[in-house]
C-alpha cells in the first residue's frame, strides 16, 4: 500500500471515530476539537513513515515523478490548473468568519465530595445513613407520607406530580430537572449523594457540571435535615426505585 | 363462594380509591375537596372534584355535567398549561375509566351523560370570515380578551371561587386547556367556562350571544390571532445582525423585519426565599441589531396589564395595590470585555440570577411607569445572592418602550464600548431575561426569568475573506509559473 493511502486511511479514520461519538451520545463533538486530533494524526502518521530511509523515499518519490516525469504531464497540467483555486478557497473559508457557539458538556451525576459542610457541621457522605430507614411499620408509612406532602409544597413544580423531571414550570429550564423514575437517575445513586444534591443545590456542584446553569434550589436554607431525608425516602419508595448501596 | 366472586369486584373499587389517593390527592384533596398540600401553591387551583363543576367540558346541555369523553380527555392528556399532568401513559385504559367513574361519583354527577355540543354550519377560514369575526370579536369579546386577544382585559375577573382569573392569550396556542383546535375554540365559545366570568354565546339570555355561523366567524377570527414564533422552540443563539447606518429609535422601522424573533420560557423565581408560584408573564421574544456604535436589543413579552401604580383603571385591575412592571438583561460583568479561554470554548457563565463572587453580573433592569413618574432604566451589577448593587446607568444606554393590546415592547440600546462588558463583533455574550408583573404584585424576588443563552454578533458584509482568496489564489500562480520557467530552463 502506498504511503500516501496509509495517511489518508488512518486520517480519515479518527476523523470518522470523533464524529462517530458525537452521533451516538447525541452531542456533536466541537469541530475545533475534531480538526485538533485530525491534525495531529495527520502529522504523527507523517513523521512515523518517514523515520525510515525507505519510508522517507516513499512520501518523496511520488512527489518527484509527478513534478518531473514525462508520462505524468497530462495530470500535471490538471492539478496545475486546479490548485490556485483550491488554496484560494481554503483561504477564504479559514478567513471567513465562523460562529460556533461555545459549547457546554456538562456531567449530571459528577463524583461527590467526601466531605459537605451542611446543617452547620461537616458531613462525611460515606458514612451518612438515612435516618427514616430505621423506622418500621407505621411510623414509617408516616413519614414517607410526610416526605410527599414536602415534594408537593417545594419539588413538584419543576421535578413533576409524575416525578417524571416535567413539572409545569419545567419547560425551558436547562438543564431540565432531573425524572426520578426510570432505573437510570436516582436507582444509580446512594441516598447520601441524593441528599447531597438537595442540601447543597445547583451552586454546591462543581465546575464539570456548569453550577451556573442549575436553578435546583440549595434546600438546606429551607427545609430541616430531616424533612430532607423524609421526601428523600418518598421519591424512592412513589417510584418503585431501590438506592444503590455498596455493602451487600 | 359468593366471597370469590365479589372479591374482585370490591378490590377493584379499593384499587381505584388506592391509585387516586397515591397519583391525586397531593392536588385535589384526599376526599376530592381541592385541598391537597399543593394546591395553595397554584393557580389555577386544583378543582375541588365534589363540585362537580368542569370548566372544560363540551357538553351541550345547560345543566354542569360533562361528557364521558371530557373526563377521560382531562384525565387521559391533562390541560396544558395548568398544573394537570396528562395521566394517559400512567395508567392504563381501564384505570383512566374506573378513575373517571370515581370522578364523576365525587360530584355526585349521574349518568347518562349528554353528548358533545352540535357544531352547525361549520364555516371554513378564509379572509371574509376572519373579517366578519374581527368586527364581532371587537364588539363581543374584546371587552375581556383585548382586540388582539391577548388577554389584556378592562376589567378584574374573577372565577365563582374568589380567584383572579385572566383570559385566554389566544396568541399563545400552547396555553389552550383543551388542546388547539378550531373545534375546541368554538365548543368554548357555545357553551363558555363554567365557573368563570366566560358565558355561553349560545345562551339566549347573553346580550352578547351569537348565531352559530357567526361563532365560526369569531372561532376564525381567534384562529388568526396566533402568533408562533413566540413558542419557544429551545434554541439559545440570538443572533444581532450587523446594520450599515443608524438603528432608527422606533418600535416599527422597517430596519427590524430583517432580524427574526427569537423566543424564551420565563419561569418563575423558585430559587430563594419570595418563591412566585403563580407567575402571569411566561416568555419572552427578543431581536437584535447593532451598528458600528450601538448594540440594540427589542423584547416584546404579553402582559395582561399595564401596571401603573396609583393609576385608578390600572389599580381596578390589579384588585388595589400593586407594583410596576418591570424586565431586566443580565450579562457577565466584564472590564474591558476580555472573554478567557475557558468562557469562550466551555461556556462557563456567571451563577444565574446574581453571578458569583469571582463571576459577577451586570444587570440592566427597566422599571415600567407609575403615576407621575416615567419609566426608567437602572443599573445593578452583583457578585452573588445579597450582593446587588445600584451603579450610576453606563454612558449612553439608552431605552424605549411601549404598551400596546397586551404586550410590552422594550427597545435597550448599548454603545459596543463603555459599559461594563464591550460588544464586539463575532462575538459570544451569556445573555438573560427577567420580567415582573406589578398587577400580579411581583416585584424584587418574586418575579419570572430565562435561562442562560447567548448574544452572538454576526459580522456584517467584510471584503476580507475574499482579499485572501484572491491573494492566495495570485502567489500560488506565481510559484507555479516560475516552477515551469525553472524546469525548461534545465535540459
Amino acid at each position: 500500500m502506498g504511503a500516501y493511502r496509509v495517511i489518508l486511511l488512518v486520517t480519515l479514520g479518527v476523523y470518522l471515530l470523533l464524529k462517530g461519538i458525537g452521533f451516538v451520545y447525541g452531542v456533536a463533538l466541537p469541530s475545533s476539537v475534531v480538526s485538533m486530533y485530525v491534525f495531529f494524526t495527520f502529522l504523527v502518521t507523517v513523521l512515523i513513515i518517514s523515520v525510515t530511509d525507505k519510508g522517507a523515499l516513499s512520501l518523496t518519490t511520488p512527489i518527484i515523478e509527478f513534478l518531473y516525469k514525462e508520462e505524468k504531464k497530462k495530470l500535471r497540467k490538471v492539478v496545475f490548473v486546479v490548485l490556485p483555486f483550491v488554496l484560494a478557497f481554503i483561504a477564504y473559508a479559514f478567513t471567513k468568519p465562523s460562529y460556533e457557539e461555545p459549547f457546554t458538556l456538562r456531567v449530571v451525576h459528577p463524583a461527590p465530595p467526601r466531605i459537605v459542610n451542611a446543617y452547620d457541621r461537616n458531613i462525611e457522605l460515606e458514612k451518612i445513613k438515612n435516618p427514616i430507614r430505621e423506622l418500621t411499620g407505621d411510623a414509617y408509612e408516616e413519614a414517607v407520607h410526610d416526605g410527599g406532602e414536602i415534594y408537593f409544597k417545594n419539588c413538584f413544580f419543576c421535578h413533576g406530580a409524575k416525578l417524571d423531571g416535567k413539572g409545569h414550570f419545567a419547560k425551558g429550564l436547562n438543564p431540565a430537572p432531573l425524572p426520578f423514575t426510570g432505573k437510570d437517575t436516582i436507582a444509580q445513586l446512594e441516598e447520601s449523594y441524593v441528599f447531597w444534591r438537595v442540601v447543597k443545590g445547583g451552586e454546591g456542584l462543581p465546575e464539570e457540571s456548569a453550577p451556573w446553569m442549575s436553578v435546583m434550589p440549595v434546600w438546606e436554607e429551607s427545609l430541616k435535615e430531616e424533612e430532607v431525608w423524609k421526601v428523600v425516602t418518598f421519591i424512592y419508595e412513589y417510584t418503585g426505585n431501590e438506592p444503590r448501596r455498596w455493602e451487600k | 363462594m359468593i366471597v370469590v366472586i365479589l372479591l374482585p369486584v370490591l378490590s377493584a373499587a379499593s384499587d381505584i380509591k388506592d391509585i387516586y389517593i397515591e397519583k391525586c390527592s397531593w392536588c385535589h384533596g384526599n376526599e376530592g375537596k381541592g385541598d391537597g398540600p399543593a394546591s395553595k401553591f397554584l393557580r389555577p387551583a386544583p378543582r375541588d372534584l365534589t363540585e362537580g363543576v368542569f370548566k372544560y367540558r363540551t357538553s351541550a346541555e345547560e345543566k354542569i355535567k360533562p361528557t364521558w369523553d371530557d373526563v377521560i380527555r382531562i384525565i387521559e392528556d391533562g390541560l396544558p398549561g395548568s398544573a394537570m399532568p396528562a395521566w394517559g401513559g400512567e395508567l392504563s385504559k381501564a384505570e383512566v375509566e374506573e378513575m373517571a367513574d370515581y370522578i364523576l361519583k365525587l360530584g355526585k354527577i349521574e349518568k347518562p351523560l349528554p353528548i358533545s355540543v352540535e357544531r352547525f354550519g361549520e364555516v371554513k377560514v378564509n379572509a371574509e370570515s376572519i373579517e366578519r369575526g374581527r368586527v364581532l370579536f371587537k364588539e363581543r369579546c374584546a371587552e375581556c380578551h383585548g382586540t388582539f386577544g391577548r388577554g389584556n382585559t378592562t376589567k378584574r375577573l374573577k372565577d365563582d371561587w374568589g380567584e383572579v382569573t385572566w383570559p385566554r392569550n389566544f396568541s399563545k396556542p400552547w396555553s389552550f386547556r383543551g388542546g388547539y383546535t378550531r373545534e375546541y375554540i368554538y365548543s368554548r365559545i357555545t357553551i363558555g367556562t363554567p365557573g368563570t366570568q366566560m358565558p355561553s354565546y349560545d345562551d339566549p339570555r347573553n346580550k352578547k350571544s351569537l348565531m352559530p355561523e357567526e361563532r365560526w366567524d369569531v372561532v376564525n377570527y381567534v384562529w388568526s390571532l396566533k402568533e408562533p414564533y413566540k413558542e419557544p422552540r429551545g434554541r439559545d443563539l440570538i443572533t444581532a445582525l450587523y446594520v450599515d447606518g443608524i438603528i432608527p429609535d422606533a418600535f416599527d422601522d422597517p430596519v427590524w423585519s430583517s432580524a427574526p424573533y427569537l423566543s424564551f420560557y420565563l419561569n418563575p423565581q423558585l430559587k430563594r426565599a419570595e418563591k412566585l408560584y403563580t407567575p402571569t408573564i411566561d416568555s419572552v421574544s427578543v431581536k437584535a441589531l447593532y451598528n458600528e456604535k450601538v448594540l440594540t436589543l427589542l423584547m416584546e413579552w404579553d402582559d395582561f396589564t399595564k401596571s401603573v401604580p396609583g393609576l385608578r383603571g390600572s389599580d381596578k385591575i390589579a384588585g388595589g395595590e400593586h407594583a410596576r412592571d418591570g424586565f431586566s438583561v443580565q450579562m457577565p460583568l466584564k472590564g474591558g470585555g476580555e472573554f478567557s479561554e475557558d468562557e469562550r470554548v466551555y461556556g462557563v457563565k456567571p451563577a444565574l440570577e446574581m453571578g458569583s463572587s469571582f463571576r459577577g453580573v451586570v444587570d440592566w433592569l427597566w422599571r415600567g411607569p407609575e403615576k407621575d413618574k416615567r419609566d426608567e432604566l437602572l443599573e445593578f451589577h452583583a457578585h452573588g445572592s445579597g450582593t446587588l448593587k445600584e451603579v450610576p446607568l453606563s454612558a449612553s444606554v439608552r431605552f424605549l418602550s411601549r404598551y400596546r393590546d397586551g404586550s410590552w415592547q422594550l427597545m435597550v440600546k448599548y454603545p459596543l464600548k463603555g459599559t461594563p462588558l464591550d460588544f464586539r463583533s463575532n462575538d459570544f455574550t451569556p445573555i438573560a431575561f427577567a420580567a415582573w408583573d406589578g398587577s400580579n404584585m411581583e416585584r424584587a424576588a418574586r418575579h419570572s426569568l430565562s435561562s442562560w443563552a447567548y448574544l452572538y454578533l454576526k459580522p456584517g458584509y467584510s471584503f476580507k475573506p475574499y482579499a485572501w482568496g484572491l491573494g492566495v489564489f495570485i502567489i500560488t500562480i506565481i510559484f507555479e509559473v516560475v516552477f515551469i520557467r525553472r524546469k525548461r530552463g534545465k535540459p
